[in-house]
């Protein structure tokens, strides 16, 4: 008994059904006849991985081998771009199939504007059953809103090695600043103090107790969130395997996994893979928002990163050969994507950052239809906003006139121009009923890459800041095109303004 | 006595809280940096409860001889300086204060390292808890004098209560 896992107790609680009967742990089930028109979705998340850190879009290392093995049967898109450049604004896109300034989910924590919790990924297919997982706060905060609309939501804390539990659950209306504070108050972990003086001694000794077993294999530490929410990936896929194995069909799941996220703990066999193997064009000029770390730190956490994409791709493979095997994926869209990226450049390390270059927006999205043996590479610009409406399509419904994305190639192709505008947007201080003052818009068009910074204080002394880039001939953004008399970024320019005094007017 | 326990606690708190305050504020907003604070001043004062109540247990065995002001003042100087070094050990990280790594390395050649680090510190803890404990014990005046600087705490934890109380009150608008 002393070698009883918690895996081994996810196996046989899915093999029991007893997530079926558990009080919202898989919510309130469904018994739904399978309808042959509609397909399965899932939906992975894998949360701040970037497209410019996945050797399939062109980087040196290989950081999704599994990945790239399973592409021959996939269709990738190049050219994808997150909403947002964290995961707010950016899972928003996703599930609403808008842009930030439309589902208003822009500050940190913040809920969807109130008309989207019945105009959503979830309640665009009430004929599904629909489950939804996130180790992310932050997508719990906008999975709640959307409760009524799904049937099998698993709390976070679940799936934990070690857990707030009790503290998310006293205060459910404020979880992300009660876990905050929890973690602030009793741990002590990495900081080496907390608030309290007594307690945050006896914190420290169960959760050592927790994660012993676990921790030889994870030697920078467990991953986690909020100090010492410990969790394992392998738990996470384990249990969305066994969602799969009872679950009722048609279904919808929406699963959002912190890998690649920060802080960057892989297991063992993925630490010094990439010791050795420095990508080049690397070395870019500082920004003006640069957070001030070194070459050597920058790269540090790049290989720490790339470890840490390893272990993602490990167990995504093993998610896939589970549903291959089992044919599941002869009925099922399996989507693989992130609600933004990451940096290790220009002095800045993350994605909590005014800027929106490449590597912190661009993101991968693998579409595996069902029943597909050939690979297909698409090269349109594509944005978060396009995954529900193509989903809606594909699986035969009516694409609301709310949802601003379009249908991705190939399943539609005549409204897809080579002259979309895809934006993005940063404006981390802006309140959902507040006009957006203070910002960075991006703006993809056509090879021309354009950022528009506006109301920083920090840039008043250069009056307008913007970045222009040609992404054909530069695509690591090195030279920044802009100047005054630039026609395109003008236009550009003239886009972004006209489309914020459009959305700022109701907020005016 | 609730007091006394309750002031080390509550000190620790703020100072940490202050500490922090700009990069709550900056993650998300101020509302929120507000919040943390109350979360914390709730534990802070969970914690002041579950320390009294060792000091009330202590409060009911000591000699019935003693008068309570030297009882207030025995608990109250055992109170205060294990939080004293509570707050010291915090501090050693707080600060980003190190130990010469000469120092370390000598410690860690020895046969039973953790043995010497606890060695050590009890080397130093135990008598700044004797010492003023045996004044408590023998001396009327010296109690008397640590009576009243106790009284003149209590004077300042009543308002960190009071900050208590408005803690909760966010607390409950924030859950609402």
């Amino acid at each position: 008994m002393s070698n009883f896992s918690r895996r081994d107790f996810l196996n046989i609680l899915g093999s029991l059904g007893l997530g079926l009967v558990t009080p919202h742990v898989m919510g309130r089930s469904r018994n739904i006849e399978t309808a042959d028109d509609k397909k399965n979705i899932l939906i992975v998340v894998f949360d701040a991985l970037s497209a410019n850190h996945l050797s399939e879009y062109g980087y040196v290392r290989e950081t999704m081998p599994n990945l790239n093995r399973l592409l021959d049967k996939a269709i990738v898109y190049h050219n994808h771009y997150s909403g947002g450049n964290y995961t707010t604004p950016g899972t928003a896109t996703i599930l609403t199939g808008t842009l930030p300034w439309s589902h208003r989910a822009i500050l940190h924590n913040d809920t969807v504007a109130d008309e989207f919790i019945t105009k959503n990924l979830f309640s665009a297919f009430k004929d599904y059953y629909r489950m939804a997982y996130s180790h992310n706060i932050l997508v719990n905060t906008q999975l709640k809103q959307f409760f009524s609309d799904i049937e099998g939501y698993t709390p976070r804390n679940q799936l934990f090695v070690g857990n707030d539990a009790i503290v998310n659950q006293l205060f459910l209306n404020d979880e992300d600043i009660a876990s905050v504070s929890w973690a602030r108050a009793l741990k002590q972990s990495d900081d080496g103090y907390a608030y309290s003086l007594y307690l945050s001694r006896i914190n420290d000794i169960m959760k050592e107790k927790r994660v012993e077993k676990l921790v030889s294999d994870f030697p920078r530490g467990l991953p986690y969130i909020n100090i010492d929410n410990y969790y394992i990936l392998e738990h996470g896929i384990d249990y969305l395997i066994q969602q799969l194995r009872h679950v009722s069909t048609p279904y919808l799941g929406y699963f959002h996994f912190l890998p690649p996220h920060e802080p960057y703990h892989p297991r063992k066999e993925f630490i010094g893979k990439f010791i050795n193997a420095k990508p080049s064009g690397l070395h870019k000029p500082e920004h003006l928002f640069s957070q001030g770390n070194s070459q050597h730190q920058m790269m540090n956490n790049r290989n720490n990163y790339d470890e840490f994409i390893l272990y993602a791709d490990h167990e995504f493979a093993r998610l896939f050969t589970f549903m291959e095997q089992n044919g599941i994926l002869e009925d099922t869209w399996l989507i693989l994507t992130s609600d933004h990226g990451e940096l290790f450049e220009r002095g800045i390390i993350g994605h909590s950052t005014p800027v929106l270059h490449e590597p912190v927006i661009r993101v991968p999205l693998i579409v595996f239809e069902p029943g597909r043996r050939s690979r297909l590479d698409i090269y349109s610009l594509t944005s978060g906003m396009d995954i529900l409406p193509t989903l809606l399509e594909v699986n035969g419904y009516q694409i609301p006139e709310w949802i601003e994305g379009e249908v991705l190639p190939p399943f539609r192709d005549s409204k897809m121009t080579s002259s979309r505008n895809i934006f993005a947007l940063q404006a981390k201080g802006s309140g959902k009923k507040d006009p957006i003052v203070k910002g960075t818009v991006m703006l993809v068009r056509r090879e021309y890459k354009l950022m528009y910074y506006f109301g920083y204080r920090e840039l008043e002394s250069l009056g307008r800041y913007v970045e222009l880039y040609n992404l054909a001939e530069d695509p690591h953004e090195i030279e920044n095109h802009f100047h005054p008399l630039n026609h395109v970024g003008l236009e550009m320019i003239e886009i972004i303004q006209n489309k914020l005094e459009e959305v700022n007017r109701p907020f005016l | 006595l609730f007091s006394i326990s309750a002031f080390p606690i509550h000190l620790w708190t703020f100072i940490s809280y202050f500490r922090d305050f700009s990069w709550i504020a900056e993650r998300s907003n101020l509302w929120d940096a507000i919040g943390v604070g109350a979360y914390s001043l709730l534990i802070a004062l969970i914690e002041s409860i579950l320390v009294l109540l060792p000091g009330v247990i202590l409060f009911l065995i000591l000699p019935r001889g003693w008068d309570n002001k030297r009882k207030i003042a025995f608990i109250g100087v055992i109170t205060t300086i294990i939080s004293g070094w509570a707050i010291a050990g915090q501090l050693y990280y707080f600060a980003g204060f190190h130990f010469p790594v000469s120092w370390v390395a000598a410690v860690a050649r020895s046969p039973h390292p953790l043995w010497v680090v606890y060695g050590i510190t009890l080397a130093f803890v135990i008598p700044t808890l004797l010492i003023p404990l045996y004044g408590t014990f023998k001396s009327s005046r010296f109690y008397t004098r640590i009576y009243i600087l106790f009284e003149s705490i209590t004077t300042l934890t009543a308002l960190y209560l009071i900050l208590d109380i408005l803690g909760s009150i966010i607390l409950v608008i924030r859950n609402i």
